[in-house]
C-alpha cells in the first residue's frame, strides 16, 4: 500500500490540524490547492460566526458585572469592538449564508479573537483603560483595511457574479419560454393534422354524397 | 497484570496490557461490547485498519502515556488560541518519523480514538505548516497546485486585503 499523504487524510482531521494555525495562516494557505481552499473557507466562516458568539458572550458578561464603575469601563472597551464587528456582520453575513463568498480577512478574525480574549480575561487582570489598549488600535487599523478591501476587491466581484447570475437566470427563463412555445407548436400542429384529416374526410364525404346525388 | 492480544491488519499479534489497550476508546468499547474483562480467557481483538508497523508504534505510545490523567474536556472556548509549542520531548522524539508514517499514525489514532495521540500528531503536522509560504507548503507535502490560473488569480485577489498599502 502506498503511504498516505496529507491530502489522503479525512477532512475532519485536516480541519483539526488547521485549527492549530492562526486564521491569517488559514486564509493565506487557501491558495495551496483546491481542497485546502474548500476546507479553509469553511473554517474561516465558522471562525467568523464564533467571533459573533464571542461578542454576545461579552455583552452578557457586562450585563452581569456588578460594580457600576467596572461596568462602565468594560462597556467603554466593548463598544468599539461591537461597532467594528457589526460592520463586517452586515457586509459578509448575508453573502456567507448565500454561499457566494467566505470570510476572507483571516487576520481580522485573529485580531477580533485577541481582543475578545483580552476582555474576557479582564476580570482577573482588572478593568482599566481598555479603550486605549494596543490591541484595540490594531483592531481599528485592521477594520479600516478590511472595509476597504471589501469595497474595492470583493464588492466588484459580487456585482459581476450577480450580473452573471441574472444573465443565467434570464437565459433559463428564455429556455423555458422556448420549451413552452415548442409544446404549443407541437400541440398546434397536432390539431392542424386532425383538422386536415377531418377536412379530408369531409371532402371525401361530400364527394361521396355528390356521387350519390348524381346516381339519383 | 491482564494482557490481551491485538491483531493488526497484516495478521501480526501483539500482547498488550489491558490498561494500555484501554487508552484507545475504540478498543474500550469493543471490550465492553464483547464483555471482556480481567477474568476473560485470551481473546484476540482484530484491528483491520491498522498494520503491524503502526500498531507497534501506537502501543509504544500508549505504554508511555498509560498513566496520564484523562484530559478534562475543556469547555469549548471558540475564541481560544491553540498552542503547538507544548509538545513534550518524548512525544516529539516519538513522532520523528517520515511523513507517510506520521499520517498513518494520525489515521490509526483517529480510528482507535486515542485523543492525546491524535492531538499531538496533528500539532506536529500543524508545526510543519506554520510559517511557510504556499509554495513551501506544496513542496513540503508534495501537493499539486490544481487551480486554474483564473481561480488562482481570484483567490489571490480575495487575499490581497492585508497588505498594508
Amino acid at each position: 500500500m502506498d503511504k498516505p499523504t496529507l491530502l489522503d487524510l479525512p477532512t475532519n482531521i485536516i480541519e483539526e490540524i488547521m485549527s492549530y494555525l492562526s486564521y491569517e495562516e488559514i486564509a493565506n494557505s487557501r491558495i495551496v490547492c483546491r481542497r485546502f481552499n474548500k476546507i479553509n473557507q469553511q473554517i474561516l466562516n465558522r471562525g467568523f460566526f464564533n467571533t459573533s458568539k464571542g461578542v454576545k458572550k461579552l455583552m452578557l458578561k457586562i450585563k452581569l458585572t456588578e460594580s457600576a464603575l467596572d461596568k462602565l469601563n468594560y462597556f467603554l472597551a466593548f463598544v468599539p469592538l461591537a461597532l467594528y464587528h457589526t460592520n463586517f456582520d452586515s457586509l459578509y453575513k448575508f453573502h456567507i449564508q448565500n454561499g457566494t463568498i467566505c470570510f476572507y480577512p483571516g487576520k481580522l478574525l485573529d485580531a477580533f479573537n485577541r481582543y475578545i480574549r483580552y476582555l474576557m480575561a479582564a476580570e482577573e487582570t482588572g478593568i482599566e483603560n481598555y479603550a486605549e489598549s494596543e490591541s484595540l488600535t490594531k483592531l481599528f487599523n485592521l477594520t479600516i483595511l478590511g472595509l476597504k478591501h471589501f469595497q474595492y476587491e470583493i464588492l466588484p466581484d459580487l456585482y459581476k457574479k450577480k450580473e452573471l447570475k441574472n444573465k443565467e437566470e434570464k437565459i433559463l427563463e428564455l429556455e423555458k419560454l422556448c420549451e413552452i412555445k415548442d409544446a404549443q407548436i407541437k400541440n398546434l400542429s397536432k390539431q392542424n393534422e386532425k383538422l386536415r384529416e377531418y377536412i379530408k374526410k369531409n371532402k371525401r364525404g361530400k364527394q361521396e354524397s355528390k356521387v350519390i346525388t348524381i346516381r339519383l | 497484570m491482564k494482557t490481551i492480544k491485538l491483531q493488526s491488519s497484516d495478521g501480526k499479534i501483539f500482547d498488550c496490557d489491558l490498561a494500555v489497550a484501554k487508552c484507545s476508546g475504540t478498543i474500550r468499547t469493543m471490550l465492553e461490547d464483547l464483555e471482556i474483562d480481567e477474568s476473560s480467557e485470551d481473546e484476540i481483538i482484530p484491528l483491520p485498519n491498522v498494520d503491524g508497523r503502526i500498531l507497534r508504534k501506537v502501543i509504544e505510545y500508549c505504554n508511555y502515556h498509560k498513566d496520564d490523567p484523562t484530559p478534562i474536556a475543556t469547555d469549548n472556548d471558540d475564541n481560544k488560541e491553540k498552542r503547538t509549542d507544548d509538545i513534550i520531548s518524548w512525544d516529539a522524539e516519538f513522532l520523528k518519523v517520515d511523513q507517510g508514517t506520521l499520517f498513518e499514525i494520525i489515521l490509526a489514532a483517529n480510528y482507535l480514538d486515542i485523543a492525546n495521540l491524535l492531538d499531538v500528531s496533528c500539532k506536529t503536522v500543524a508545526n510543519m505548516l506554520k510559517n511557510k509560504t504556499p509554495d513551501e507548503i506544496r513542496k513540503e507535502f508534495n501537493i499539486k497546485n490544481d487551480f486554474t490560473p483564473m481561480e488562482e488569480e481570484q483567490v489571490r485577489r480575495e487575499n490581497t486585503w492585508c497588505e498594508e498599502k
